[in-house]
């Protein structure tokens, strides 16, 4: 079997960072395994045809680009969902709302 | 998502939408009411719950233009306010968890409506600029993204009614529920990469110069993440 190598953008890199679930972050690196024997897995965006995305533990999304002479999946970001941010202001929210 | 067309005594109309007046509010009454009998219903009662919204997803579109056109400058504007939207999701959340008694249909429903709410926030901020929107679903593939629209709002609609009317068959419901919000979750994708200041740079294909000077993840993430 022929495996896929796997590079990094630096806006991806960034967004590992800023990101403390351990969780999430396991999954995400199952979910490489994966792509490096099947690319294809995820779901291309059209109208943006270089880019695919995944789902990484129904809260982030994983986008990525197939280089396909290279054999090279080019991980670009990972992102919250849009709820997910919304979900973790309201919760800080209501925790500071008794004290204010 | 068209969750308005559930036929509720707990959801009044007049509530949602304090903007319409009494005959514009009486006609989608009586569209939302002709809608569940000829719609709902049967497919509620149906034993393949799949087949009976493809089956019922021309007329379902049919009666949502019906309902809605005549009133779309003023739904638009509703749709603008992303509190509308919060307290409406909310709702439905709460309604789930006290008639959802299987934790697996539950998690299956609340996850649609997740999915659903993300959508309908992407759409709301879109609406904003008309032209732009028609542009960006043109260019997705207007098509296939109204027809995975159309049917996941259906399934959502059917599934809420199906929880007072038949709970016995909410967990087949929200099974089909589930398939069609993946389908439906590449178009949120798309929505969030046009609308994301952060994601700006995806829009574009990375050169080639660019990929070949990208550091190459050997081994595990984590190895990166430790480094």
């Amino acid at each position: 079997m022929k495996y896929w190598r796997v590079k990094l953008d630096p806006l991806f890199e960034q967004n590992l960072r800023g990101i403390s679930s351990q969780t999430a972050k396991t999954k995400l690196d199952m979910k490489i395994r994966d792509l490096r024997i099947d690319p294809c897995v995820g779901k291309q965006l059209p109208p943006y045809n270089h880019l695919w995305e995944i789902r990484i533990d129904k809260k982030y999304r994983l986008y990525y680009e197939i280089w396909e002479k290279q054999q090279v999946i080019l991980l670009k970001a990972f992102y919250p969902r849009r709820l997910q941010k919304r979900y973790l202001r309201r919760r800080a929210k209501s925790i500071l709302a008794p004290l204010t | 998502m068209s969750l308005v067309l559930v036929p509720s005594t707990t959801i009044r109309l007049a509530e949602i939408f304090p903007h319409l007046t009494e005959g514009e509010l009486e006609r989608l009454r009586k569209t939302i009411n002709l809608m569940d009998e000829k719609i709902f219903t049967p497919v509620i009662e149906s034993s393949d719950k799949e087949e009976a919204i493809e089956q019922e997803l021309y007329r379902y579109t049919f009666y949502l233009s019906q309902a809605f056109i005549p009133i779309l400058p003023k739904l638009i504007d509703w749709f603008k306010q992303p509190k509308v939207i919060i307290d409406f999701y909310d709702f439905f959340r709460g309604e789930v968890k006290e008639k959802v008694f299987n934790r697996y249909s539950r998690r299956l429903i609340i996850s649609a409506l997740n999915v659903a709410e993300e959508h309908d926030r992407y759409v709301s901020k879109l609406l904003s600029n008309i032209g732009e929107f028609v542009t960006l679903i043109g260019k997705i593939g207007s098509e296939a993204y109204f027809r995975t629209f159309a049917k996941t709002s259906l399934a959502m609609v059917v599934v809420f009614l199906a929880m007072n009317r038949k709970p016995g068959t909410v967990k087949d419901l929200s099974q089909v529920v589930k398939k069609y919000v993946d389908e439906l979750d590449p178009f949120i994708a798309t929505f969030q990469v046009f609308l994301e200041p952060e994601l700006a740079p995806l829009r574009k294909k990375t050169s080639e110069t660019d990929v070949e000077k990208a550091k190459e993840l050997r081994g595990s993430l984590f190895e990166i993440l430790e480094s």
